[in-house]
């Protein structure tokens, strides 16, 4: 069994103020949760947490159970064994994520190399498939290139890449369409979600834009200031907020929709 | 400005010191640099706090007059510096591409030439005096103040501000005052107490090789030369010229990164 | 595949390089020319007559237009017929050779010792810079940068020469290498000053390039990976952090050469530098432009096979660098 059980997750740091407090869900196998909230609610240090990622002067207190081991005070080299095959997670700036002196296939080859076990004339033909997989449109070109090279879309789909290369249970994509254009953003979305299901991962989905969490999560969480605000079902959530919050970022979400709904109209007259 | 952090105080505090000694020792020292009745490399007494030279001079004398010496020419050649470097980083942010380049490249070759070698090829050129190690000295730095200001305007000019400021009728020379002086003097005051530093000691190292300004105004690097030749018998004088650069030197910096944090308090604790 | 773009940005910077150093030499030429005083007379015994004068112009070439005068000595220097000195009369290229069998090793052996040191010690500073030792080894260097270098130079004579008399105060053996214990005797305290000056200015770099490594992204994706903080390291962060320190290698050893310069006059050492400041205590302006030129010389092409060697590390061009941060 690959749950996530989160139960009472704090993060402070070292003076003792609270970032996070009182988090807690829970992640079934196959399902897919969003973490819904603005900047400094404290979502991305959630992510961090829970694969030991986070900052030196920060520390993580409750309880943090994947395949019913507890990992939240769990050393480096444990967290090792999770990371990458267990959990998984892509980050928001894909250019800064990757290492700009390596080229794609190289940067693609380790992690195909240690959790795959491939060599030579496999790992090469791995790391193209792995690029095609993402719906990379060149992949031999892609893989000779550098960072700096290719298109803050492609950098995505191969940050996306370096995650599945390691046959994660569970995926945490963290803000991963926040610094792309809007029509990248819906490929990306769309090309996750189809991997997504192929394989039968988990999702934690981390994002501040109510309109792209509703397109590919079933469950979510509201965050503010570190605080879960409210939790539940997607659809019910959205239809039946219990707090004000949840309230203004839907009417303002909705406002926006409308206001295109209108430009369309117009346009189509 | 809020006297900030405790680098910047700690920095000033020293700096100042020696600014303080320095200007006490344009009116006053204990003894005067020709008085010569002190008896040859007397040990430290209560006479003469830090001993006498071979000419039995009174050290704390000569090292206060060192003091002073050190600031000067650290001020001076900073100031050159900052004019020359300036003025010529204003104009090659604001000049067009080639001409832009071609200066570019020569700061670049000024820069990897270390200031002490620049600074010894002007003394070539014009021979060994106070003057010659300031403006050699003033010289080498300018090109440091000048790739830093002309990064800076660079960047400034490129900025949607200044288009506006253009558009509503600006002229060059008020945007230079308005927008381009308020947004550069903070990183050009931390860049100007670190060359001080650099200054000093380069103007030391001048003046131990026998390139500075001739004897009796001597600097802490011609009593450091002195003070070769007898350093078995009096170690002192050969130590303490050194630990006085030293200190001015860390304090210069210190004050440089309490600026700095100052200035820019994000910064992440490093040096 | 790679060769080609790393070719063509080499022949790039070897026109800068040939340019430059063209720059250099006429600037050389005028600046030297400057010096008040008539060289001629010096060459010329007192009481001279006007045609002595006039003959001694012709030996030094004075006589002859600015212009003349500048294609003349670029012909020679391109020989490297420095010239002879005007205080010895003899020529100084073989001079200058000799000393540069002291000053090259000095140079190179210091420069090699204190990059030795600055490595683990700066990356040290950065892995434990939240520790009480990191941050005294991180005040140490911030120290080591205000320490003058002859100063250093006069206390290891007084320590180790003096007062507990295992090294010599200073020379070198007469017969120069061929007494190679000799010589060695005599280059240990000259290195260990330039070396313990140059490696707290390195460790300063190599500490800041290791912490921008280690609060990276790419280290962070690494270890997301499942790799180790180690291996993380290894795979990314050596490359990465070489690249900075690198680019400021060229400047570092320009210093080092120039450190030698200043400490070959604390210890006495018949090098190159030693050979600068007499020159210029005696106005011999040939002597003079014979060792700036060669110094001009080491010092661009270090700077070039620093460039070289970063653009062989770091392929992306207008790499930020931390040249700003020196001087």
């Amino acid at each position: 069994m690959s749950a996530l059980f989160i139960e009472n997750l704090a993060i402070e740091t070292k003076l003792g103020e609270k970032l996070v407090d009182s988090l807690s869900f829970e992640l079934v196998p196959g399902g897919r949760v969003g973490i819904l909230g603005e900047s400094g609610s404290g979502k991305s240090l959630t992510s961090l947490a829970i694969t030991g990622l986070l900052d030196s002067n920060l520390k993580a207190t409750g309880s943090i159970r994947y395949n019913g081991v507890e990992y939240v005070s769990a050393n480096e080299r444990d967290f090792c064994k999770v990371r990458g095959s267990g959990i998984g997670i892509v980050f928001q700036d894909p250019l800064a994520s990757l290492d700009p002196l390596m080229k794609i296939g190289n940067q693609l080859g380790k992690p195909l190399r240690k959790h795959q076990g491939l060599r030579g004339d496999e790992l090469t033909a791995a790391v193209e498939a792995a690029l095609a997989e993402v719906k990379i449109a060149s992949p031999y070109r892609t893989a000779h290139s550098y960072p700096h090279e290719i298109s803050g879309g492609e950098r995505q789909r191969v940050a996306l890449a370096l995650a599945l290369a390691c046959r994660p249970k569970i995926l945490i994509a963290d803000e991963i369409t926040t610094s792309l254009d809007v029509s990248v953003q819906a490929e990306i979305l769309l090309l996750l979600e189809s991997i997504i299901r192929e394989k039968g991962m988990s999702l934690i989905f981390i994002t501040h834009d109510i309109a792209v969490a509703s397109q590919i999560v079933d469950d979510v969480l509201v965050l503010r200031n570190g605080t879960l605000i409210e939790s539940g079902n997607l659809r019910l959530v959205l239809a039946t907020p219990k707090s004000d919050y949840v309230r203004t970022l839907i009417a303002s979400a909705r406002s926006l929709d409308q206001l295109l709904g209108k430009i369309e109209q117009s346009r189509a007259k | 400005m809020k006297l900030g952090n405790p680098r910047m105080r700690a920095g000033a505090t020293i700096v100042g010191l020696i600014v303080l000694i320095a200007s006490i020792s344009l009116i006053w020292t204990p003894f005067s640099i020709n008085d010569m009745s002190g008896g040859r490399l007397i040990s430290p007494s209560w006479h003469h706090w830090l001993g006498t030279d071979t000419l039995g001079r009174d050290q704390l004398s000569r090292l206060m007059i060192g003091s002073r010496i050190a600031v000067l020419v650290g001020v001076s050649s900073v100031l050159i510096g900052l004019l020359v470097g300036v003025s010529i980083g204003l104009l090659a942010g604001f000049a067009q591409r080639r001409i832009d380049d071609l200066v570019s490249s020569i700061l670049d070759i000024l820069i990897a030439f270390p200031t002490l070698l620049l600074a010894m090829l002007i003394v070539a050129a014009r021979g060994a005096s106070r003057i010659s190690a300031i403006l050699a000295i003033g010289f080498g730095i300018s090109a440091v103040f000048a790739r830093l200001t002309r990064l800076l305007t660079r960047t400034i000019l490129s900025k949607d501000f200044i288009t506006a400021a253009r558009i509503s009728g600006t002229s060059w020379p008020r945007i230079v005052l308005l927008h381009i002086y308020p947004n550069i003097w903070p990183t050009l005051l931390v860049a100007a107490a670190l060359q001080f530093g650099i200054a000093g000691l380069a103007e030391a190292s001048l003046s131990y090789l026998g390139l500075g300004a001739p004897p009796p105004n001597d600097s802490w690097g011609s009593l450091l030369q002195q003070a070769q030749n007898t350093v078995y018998t009096s170690p002192l004088a050969a130590i303490v010229p050194g630990l006085l650069l030293i200190i001015l030197v860390v304090g210069v910096n210190l004050l440089a990164d309490g600026l700095r944090l100052n200035f820019d308090p994000n910064l992440r604790g490093r040096s | 595949m790679v060769k080609h773009p790393l070719l063509r940005y080499l022949s790039r910077r070897l026109i800068i390089l040939l340019s430059s150093f063209a720059v250099a030499l006429v600037a050389l030429f005028v600046l030297l020319r400057v010096i008040p005083g008539d060289p001629a007379a010096t060459l010329a015994p007192i009481g001279a007559t006007p045609q002595q004068i006039a003959a001694a112009r012709h030996l030094v070439g004075t006589d002859q237009t600015l212009l003349s005068q500048f294609i003349h000595w670029v012909s020679q220097i391109s020989t490297f017929h420095l010239g002879n000195s005007l205080i010895s009369g003899s020529p100084i290229a073989p001079e200058i050779a000799s000393r540069l069998r002291i000053t090259i090793p000095l140079t190179l052996i210091s420069f090699a010792i204190a990059i030795l040191i600055a490595v683990p010690v700066g990356y040290l500073a950065a892995q434990r810079s939240s520790t009480w030792y990191g941050r005294v080894l991180n005040t140490i260097s911030q120290f080591g940068i205000a320490i003058p270098i002859f100063w250093v130079g006069l206390i290891f004579i007084y320590s180790f020469a003096l007062r507990l008399m295992i090294l010599p105060a200073g020379g070198f053996p007469p017969n120069g290498w061929s007494d190679f214990g000799g010589s060695l005797k005599s280059l240990v305290l000259p290195v260990a000053t330039i070396s313990f000056v140059m490696s707290a200015s390195l460790t300063r770099y190599v500490r800041s390039a290791t912490l921008d490594v280690l609060n990276s992204e790419y280290l962070r994706t690494a270890r997301a990976l499942g790799f180790s903080q180690r291996q993380a390291i290894w795979n990314h962060g050596v490359r990465n952090a070489a690249s900075p320190i690198i680019s400021i290698l060229g400047i570092e050893l320009a210093t080092t050469f120039v450190g030698a310069v200043v400490v070959e006059t604390v210890f006495a050492l018949p090098g190159l530098g030693s050979m600068l400041v007499r020159a210029i205590q005696e106005s011999d302006y040939v002597s003079m432009q014979g060792v700036l030129f060669v110094s001009t010389l080491v010092v661009m092409m270090s700077g070039f096979f620093a460039d070289a060697l970063q653009k062989w590390v770091d392929p992306r061009l207008n790499r930020f660098s931390i040249k700003s941060e020196t001087q």
